[in-house]
């Protein structure tokens, strides 16, 4: 458990180019910069919300600080430790404290892998790089069992496979993955986006009171609005991969400063009445 | 039979289909009756699995080989499902047209856009191709893609998502289709590119007087797109009502659901939206009654055995002729498939 007001998480001037293929067999490969010097800090049990359009950055953001990149420039820390400078094996036992959900329920979980094997899959691999003892059988269907009833579901469902669930119940058991190692942060990208409005609703209600019940941290991509001013604290927004506006998402929602912002306040349908 | 003024645009007649599943074969809509005029914009609401999209493949003659259709589908008085494929391909893309979802997939990678916007034209109007291209060229201007004339020759991906749907939506328009359909059609867009979309779909059916049938999940969409909706659940229509009427009450417990269910704007961090209990059943789980019914708060045993009969929401009158005794064909009427209906507003 995290001290209250503890910095969890640290981006500080990150940024981050992607080459573009060579148009020809000499010429010079562009760059393409996906973030440009972002920073910002989330405190332990506090949300942040990472708001902008397709290709504003959002996912490349989520993967850095998933440490599934490294930046070109600018460092990330996570409860003190430069993801970037830690050894491989160090490195495997810090990703216990983050995990991630995903957007499509249905891709992201293995269809050939009942659900026992695909909830406990991150204590295999945090776990099983020396520090850790890898639990008994038992021990790994009584956590497993613990975090599907902590997402509303049952311990008869470890021995089904994904195709068996709805979408909404597939991105429980996500969730349930992602809880299984106890986690301090949670990073979710657009983790309702393809629910339906019912369902999605009791995703939302889910993910609050589990932060609720285990002080997690979320950084919520979305590009709705509405969820994020739901789930979030504070909100940056990402426009062509740099921050335009950042703050208390009250504040933004409320008055928000930059037109970027305005103009997606301005672009939610059914408003205007 | 001629198309008269009081031969409507649109006239769906308990449309039943059935489809083939691993679960044999099973009633996929329920029965499901509406008018359109031309000019008149209906919204079709609803979840995953409801038959909204159903009913517009219904409508186009597009659906699966082994579906089963009863009822009518009446366009300007014709009955869409005694037509011969024939006769339907020929009224598909020039009476009626559909924008789907997906512009990527719904457009041919291989071809660029201009003979895509042609094939209609040359199919049905029998253009040669020099005027076909011409005219291709008019349509994108029509749906204001930027630099329509040196996008002629681009293919599909060299263009983005917005634009891909501008041209959809060209190729929709290239025969003058007096129905247009759109299938959720800003769906896989930003929501500031959703928004010049949806303007561009709202002024062209208004310029050209054709009938809109939008179907979409979101609600606030439908708020500023559409004069009247339909909202479905589990193959039926539930609940029908000018879309003002709706945003002021809704009389179905589903219809409620839904709207108590979305994330707002301005609700505190925290709060807990309302849910609807259980879940949305599979089509082999329908119940034989009202597809709500066991997760309803106010269900009563006839609602299990049958689909509930429309009763009218009072209030809403405005123009509807009383003499109409099919409450379904009471066009601005505010109807909904529920008898406990009253009790519903009395507790809200």
């Amino acid at each position: 458990m995290k001290s209250p007001h503890q910095v969890l998480l640290d981006v500080q001037h990150v940024s981050q180019q992607y080459a573009l293929p060579k148009p020809s067999l000499f010429a010079k490969a562009g760059h393409i910069q996906a973030l440009k010097d972002v920073s910002f800090q989330l405190t332990a049990g506090k949300s942040m919300g990472i708001v902008g359009e397709s290709g504003s950055g959002k996912s490349t953001l989520a993967r850095l600080v998933m440490a599934l990149e490294k930046p070109t420039q600018g460092k990330l820390f996570f409860n003190g430790n430069d993801l970037n400078a830690l050894p491989q094996d160090q490195l495997r036992i810090a990703r216990s404290d983050f995990q991630m959900v995903f957007q499509d329920p249905y891709g992201s979980l293995d269809p050939r892998q009942k659900v026992l094997y695909i909830v406990t899959e991150p204590l295999h691999s945090t776990l099983s790089s020396g520090s850790g003892q890898l639990p008994s059988t038992q021990d790994l269907k009584d956590r497993a069992t613990f975090a599907l009833t902590e997402v509303g579901l049952r311990a008869s469902d470890l021995d089904k496979y994904p195709h068996e669930f709805s979408g909404g119940q597939r991105q429980r058991i996500a969730i349930a993955r992602a809880l299984i190692t106890r986690p301090s942060l949670i990073v979710a990208d657009e983790p309702v986006s393809a629910l339906d409005v019912s369902v999605q609703a009791q995703v939302l209600n889910l993910m609050m009171d589990l932060q609720d019940r285990f002080g997690l941290s979320y950084l919520f991509v979305s590009h709705d609005l509405a969820v994020i001013n739901l789930m979030c604290d504070d909100v940056i927004v990402l426009q062509h991969g740099q921050v335009v506006e950042a703050g208390s998402a009250d504040e933004i929602f409320q008055r928000p400063q930059h037109p970027y912002t305005q103009a997606l306040l301005a672009a939610i349908p059914g408003l205007s009445q | 039979m001629t198309p008269s003024n009081t031969t409507p645009l649109l006239s769906v007649r308990n449309l039943r289909v059935g489809l083939q599943t691993s679960h044999g074969q099973l009633e996929a809509l329920r029965g499901v009756d509406f008018e359109m005029q031309r000019g008149d914009t209906l919204g079709l609401i609803g979840e995953s699995g409801c038959g909204k999209s159903l009913t517009a493949l219904a409508i186009m003659g597009l659906l699966p080989e082994r579906a089963t259709v009863s009822g009518s589908i009446a366009l300007n008085g014709t009955d869409l499902t005694q037509l011969s494929d024939e006769a339907l391909c020929t009224l598909r893309g020039t009476r009626m047209a559909m924008i789907f979802q997906e512009p990527m997939t719904a457009l041919n990678p291989l071809h660029p856009i201009w003979k895509q916007i042609a094939e209609p034209l040359q199919l049905h109007q029998g253009m040669d191709l020099v005027s076909a291209k011409a005219r291709a060229l008019e349509l994108l201007e029509r749906v204001q893609l930027p630099r329509a004339r040196e996008r002629l020759d681009n293919y599909p991906h060299q263009l983005s998502g917005g634009q891909r749907q501008r041209v959809m939506i060209s190729i929709a328009l290239a025969c003058q289709p007096d129905i247009l359909i759109a299938d959720e059609p800003t769906t896989a867009l930003d929501v500031t590119v959703q928004k010049e979309v949806l303007a561009l779909i709202r002024q062209l059916v208004a310029e050209d007087g054709m009938g809109l049938l939008l179907i979409s999940h979101d609600l606030g969409l439908m708020r500023d797109q559409v004069e009247r909706v339909m909202v479905m659940y589990g193959g039926a229509v539930v609940e029908s009502a000018p879309t003002k009427a709706l945003f002021g009450m809704r009389a179905h417990p589903y219809s409620q659901g839904l709207f108590a269910a979305r994330p707002q704007l301005g609700l505190k961090r925290g709060t807990r939206l309302q849910t609807i209990a259980g879940n949305v059943p599979e089509i082999f789980n329908w119940p034989q009654g009202c597809a709500f019914a066991d997760r309803c708060a106010y269900v009563q045993d006839n609602c299990r055995q049958a689909l509930p009969q429309l009763e009218l929401v009072p209030g809403t009158h405005d123009g509807i002729d009383e003499n109409v005794a099919d409450k379904s064909r009471r066009v601005n009427a505010h109807w909904v498939r529920c008898p406990e209906w009253q009790k519903l507003e009395a507790s809200a």
